[in-house]
């Protein structure tokens, strides 16, 4: 009676766990989801149309390395200055207005004088703020160019500073490192607020109009004169003369425009075949005035042709037409050059928001509805979950597997090349074992852990993205362009990576079904969960072991040697020896039901090591930057596995000492008595 | 009971097979593998990896003494190499004297032969390989590959102002030195001997205008060997050492400070013959000359990511001449040397200018045994799991019916 009733009260301590862990996964999801505390008001905002936005988004350019639609383009460099993908104001008559990544790269572009007043600037730390003399405003409240502007000045000096630090190798601090950060983040808004400086400016020619009014003329038609400039310039170099002064305003105008468009998106791709890089509008006129380019014509033409764009943007009428056959253009000109086939499909991929999907539409209600079947587990309306359940994780797996799937293509390689390929992978990975495991037992419990850990899987894969807003699609290094390779060794040792994870699940199901007293003493159940566990490490062991020799082989054809105890080598090294420390330990009789999964809960620190703490050591081949909230993160799931195998630890030795206890009472109570409990 | 009783009556060699050949000591080996890589990985971040390397994994030690953030971790651990080793053993007597050889352990059985090669393997390369780098400008040719580490002491003759032959003393009678050590190598073909002082891993020689000597440093010409801490990047070490020249009858002609970061070998003028004398990074002649022919690197566009580093060569050997193309992730494999590229220069140089490209040499008698051990391990395991999964799918299609 004592025990079923304690089995009761753990049955509702470990739902409450459960619950627990799913509100933590979606606070952590939603929070980048938080819009500000207090709207921007913008009355003179204008919303583009939905043709424009239409025919911006899949506007090709080059940037870090491939072709990628504006869309692309413009959604990271709003995550990195604002920490999120929408910017909401309130517009004309106070109604609220979400303006899109597209729709604020078209403002900062076409329509600087309002870009400046859109909330541009996530400054999370008030002491950043302080530094360099603005008001710090509520937390997560964005700060829109107009207010950054006041403090420029010391912001830009600040940042020079920490730059150069950055350069000598001193650590930044916190406050250093976000300075540093606003800086690039405003520098880089101001090259797209200045990018079409030179179509709507022009070129001013001083007293060339009547009664020595100024003229104006268009940047591409004085372009088209750039021989005669170069020949005035020669005559006055010949003579030992200074050039006209109005040669040299006109020049000094054009230099102007042309460093202002130098950077921003490389919208224009060469004539030339064999040149690779697609150019700025800035670097088109500074080659064809220094008479540099190749193609002078097709450049003046290229800035004719946005000279067209920025008069028409103010229109209410045409632009979406205009733009999209400026696009047209673009695509075209690309297409002679076979770049930019797969901008239509990451479009695709774009519009799918396949994992946003996969993460609030499917594996969220599947584990509220796993929350639901506890209630009643084995009724019909258990049945009725888990049929929800079922529904929701495979939607979810269907959507993550064709997200992964249009990744790969539009990058024309396997799945995973960087640290954020790998979650996706590692999740949908994770799942398929886990749902394998299901197939085979039919028990229902591994069923119930499916959209846990699709859902763990896809809240870290959408916090990774918003702390290193860098586009993780864009090509890799030379060393790793090698597709044999990223199939056979990373996708396997990957792969390791999920099975040792689920290994790990199903660890942490048997030690809280034993804490809570949830098995109801069921010792089949335990032996089952167990077989579970160890089948995992077996597949675990399997991968990462062959996962490890090939990345060895791997090493030994780029550098010359199998094992070089590179960092992440020893990671991949170590979930090997620890799996075979419990396999060899179980044959030894040193590990048992307990201590197996123990260890595979362990398992799952030692993958942690291997798959994220390894890359923050900042040595090594596999080293990447990473943030601190990164470290926490390790540093805290760390402390809380921790925890986990400390009370696992304990209730084992608890319950050893019950049993032995209750051995020594039969042995005391003597012959032929027998005494229970 | 009867059992117990059996296992005392064992021959005392029995029971020490047991022992060596057991899954406890299996399990603690592989338990101190374990935390040995843990500890050497972490270590890295301050003691870089080549030394790292050599306090956890080399045969030089049986013992370690690991730190953490700079701070000695009050623990004595074996080093890992020995581990290794007698995990070998271990598992090598636990194949044959303690698994059950019988159809249903046959995949264990291949994958433990599998991991017992790659030891092997690990274990020639350590032992038996040799690596270094070769550095070829464009148009021009080398057979000489040169070690990142080793230091060398090179005498060497010059006739009409060429150098003629070449004596070495080699680097292990150099690397045991400690600074305060002396050591004298009596050279047989030369008219003279040396004695080598203040031998240091990492030294720049610095002037005394500069900077007073500092205590053990002894002052020539105004000279003395400033000692720096080893590199985390051991390749950047510049070895150097103080060198008295002695003739035979043990008078000295001359001291001098020798040092990689000097551009030129100090020459010595004996017995109207002309010597060079330099400290140098051990060098090796390849059986086969290469001539680079060009050089050809990418960036990813409007990037500074390399996308690809490629050399076009020409393998000369003897008569014959054949063009080569090495690449990233693929390598050159020629009568026992493995060519890779590694690097280029010089990256910031003027356009046209010509270009270097560095190849990794590396000798390695069991280049391909990783690969062959991984075909045995893979199909061992593949085997034995599979069994197991199929096993287990079959009760549970039992149990459910």
């Amino acid at each position: 009676m004592a025990d079923q009733s304690t089995s009761q009260v753990g049955r509702w301590v470990a739902f409450a766990l459960t619950l627990i862990v799913i509100g933590c996964l979606f606070l952590l999801a939603v929070r980048t989801l938080l819009p500000e505390k207090s709207l921007v008001k913008v009355s003179t905002y204008e919303p583009w149309s939905e043709e424009v936005l239409e025919a911006a988004r899949g506007i090709p350019l080059q940037d870090g390395g491939r072709v990628k639609p504006l869309e692309t383009y413009a959604g990271y460099k709003m995550l990195g200055m604002r920490g999120d993908r929408l910017v909401k104001i309130l517009g004309k008559d106070g109604e609220k207005v979400k303006i899109t990544p597209t729709g604020w790269m078209l403002d900062a572009l076409f329509r600087p004088e309002v870009a400046i007043k859109l909330p541009t600037f996530r400054i999370d730390n008030s002491d950043v703020v302080e530094l360099i003399g603005m008001k710090p405003k509520a937390k997560r409240d964005r700060y829109t160019y107009d207010e950054v502007a006041v403090a420029r000045e010391e912001l830009f000096r600040l940042g020079g500073e920490y730059e150069k630090l950055q350069q000598g190798e001193v650590e930044l601090d916190a406050v250093q490192k976000q300075t540093l950060a606003l800086a690039r983040g405003v520098r880089e808004f101001e090259s797209f607020l200045t990018y079409f400086s030179f179509a709507r400016a022009g070129i001013e020619l001083r007293g060339a109009g009547e009664e020595g009014a100024s003229q104006y003329q268009r940047t591409s038609t004085v372009m088209a004169t750039a021989d005669v400039i170069q020949q005035v310039l020669q005559e006055a170099r010949d003579s030992g003369t200074a050039p006209p002064s109005h040669v040299q305003d006109i020049l000094r105008q054009i230099t102007d425009h042309s460093n202002a468009a130098k950077f921003g998106p490389s919208f224009l791709p060469p004539a030339d075949a064999e040149q690779k890089e697609w150019a700025t509008p800035g670097a088109r006129i500074w080659n064809v005035m220094t008479r540099e380019s190749a193609d002078p014509a097709g450049a003046v033409a290229d800035i004719a042709g946005m000279e067209n764009l920025v008069a028409n943007a103010t229109k209410p009428e045409g632009f979406g037409k205009e733009l999209m056959t400026w696009r047209a253009g673009i695509e075209g000109r690309a297409e002679a050059r076979n770049e930019g086939e797969w901008v239509g499909l990451e479009l695709s991929y774009n519009k799918g928001n396949w994992f946003f999907n996969a993460l609030f539409m499917a594996f969220l209600p599947a584990a509220l509805c796993v929350v639901l079947s506890w209630v009643s587990p084995r009724s019909m309306w258990g049945r009725v979950m888990a049929g929800l359940v079922w529904a929701g994780t495979l939607s979810g797996l269907v959507m993550l597997v064709i997200g992964i799937t249009q990744r790969s293509i539009v990058m024309q390689r396997p799945p995973v090349g960087n640290l954020y390929d790998t979650i996706p992978f590692i999740t949908a990975a994770a799942m398929i074992v886990v749902l394998i495991v299901e197939l085979i037992t039919r028990r229902r419990l591994a069923l119930l852990l499916a959209p846990l850990v699709g859902f763990a899987g896809l809240v870290m894969a959408r916090l990774y993205e918003f702390g290193d807003p860098n586009d993780p699609m864009d090509p890799l290094l030379a060393v790793l362009r090698s597709n044999y390779w990223l199939t056979i060794h990373v996708l396997t040792i990957t792969f390791g990576y999920g099975a040792g994870l689920v290994a790990a699940f199903f660890g942490h199901i048997y030690v809280f079904l034993r804490l809570f007293k949830l098995d109801g003493g069921d010792k089949a159940l335990r032996r089952f969960l167990t077989r579970v566990t160890y089948g995992c490490i077996c597949f675990t062991l399997l991968l990462s072991l062959v996962g490890t020799v090939l990345g060895g082989i791997w090493a030994n054809d780029s550098w010359g040697r199998f094992w070089g105890w590179d960092p992440k080598e020893n990671g991949a090294l170590m979930i090997v020896l620890w799996t075979l420390f419990i396999l060899h330990a179980r044959m030894g009789g040193i590990l048992r039901e307990w201590g197996m999964n123990l260890c595979a809960i362990f398992l799952a620190m030692v993958v942690t090591f291997s798959w994220w703490h390894v890359n923050l050591l900042g040595v090594g081949l596999h080293s990447y930057g990473f943030s601190d909230s990164k470290k926490f993160a390790v540093f805290l799931f760390y402390g809380i596995e921790g925890v986990v195998l400390l009370f696992g630890i304990g209730s084992m030795l608890l319950e050893r000492l019950e049993k032995k206890n209750r051995l020594s009472k039969v042995a005391v109570a003597g012959d032929g008595v027998k005494v229970e409990g | 009971m009867d059992d117990t009783i059996a296992k005392k009556s064992r021959h005392p060699m029995r029971r020490v097979l047991d022992v060596l050949a057991g899954f406890h000591l299996a399990s603690v080996l592989i338990l101190l593998l374990g935390i040995l890589t843990w500890l050497g990985t972490l270590e890295q971040v301050d003691m870089g990896l080549f030394e790292v390397k050599k306090k956890y994994f080399s045969a030089s030690t049986f013992w370690v003494v690991p730190k953490y953030n700079g701070y000695t971790v009050p623990l004595i651990l074996p080093n890992a190499y020995w581990v290794g080793m007698l995990f070998f053993l271990n598992l090598s007597l636990g194949t044959i004297f303690k698994a059950r050889w019988r159809p249903a352990t046959m995949g264990i059985l291949i994958a433990h032969f599998g991991i017992l090669f790659l030891l092997l393997g690990a274990f020639v390369t350590q032992h038996f390989s040799k690596r270094g780098n070769m550095a070829i400008t464009e148009g021009e040719t080398s057979d000489v590959a040169q070690d990142y580490f080793d230091h060398v002491i090179e005498v060497t003759e010059l006739v009409d102002g060429k150098p003629a032959k070449v004596n070495v003393v080699e680097t292990k009678y150099l690397s045991d030195l400690d600074p305060e050590d002396t050591r004298l190598f009596r050279m047989e073909n030369l008219p003279f001997d040396l004695k080598v002082q203040e031998y240091r891993v990492n030294a720049r020689p610095v002037s005394t205008a500069e900077k007073p000597a500092q205590p053990g440093s002894a002052v020539v010409d105004g000279y003395f060997l400033d000692p720096r801490e080893p590199a985390v990047d051991a390749e950047r070490n510049l070895g150097a050492c103080r060198l008295a020249v002695l003739d035979k009858k043990g008078e000295s002609l001359g001291a001098y400070l020798l040092s990689i970061a000097s551009f030129y070998p100090v020459t010595v003028r004996v017995e109207d013959r002309m010597y060079a004398i330099q400290i140098a990074k051990s060098s090796w002649k390849m059986p086969f000359k290469v001539h680079l022919t060009k050089f050809t690197h990418e960036f990813h566009p409007g990037t500074m990511r390399p996308k690809r580093f490629e050399s076009e060569i020409e393998r000369i050997e003897e008569e014959q001449t054949e063009p080569v193309l090495i690449k990233m992730n693929e390598p050159m494999r020629r009568e026992g040397f493995t060519f890779f590229q590694a690097s280029w220069g010089p990256q910031d140089g003027p356009p046209g200018r010509k270009l270097f490209s560095v190849f990794e040499v590396v000798k390695n008698p069991a280049d391909k045994w990783p690969e062959y051990s991984l075909y045995i391990v893979a199909a061992g395991l593949l085997l034995q799991f599979s069994m197991k999964l199929i096993q287990f799918i079959i009760q549970q299609t039992k149990r459910n019916g």
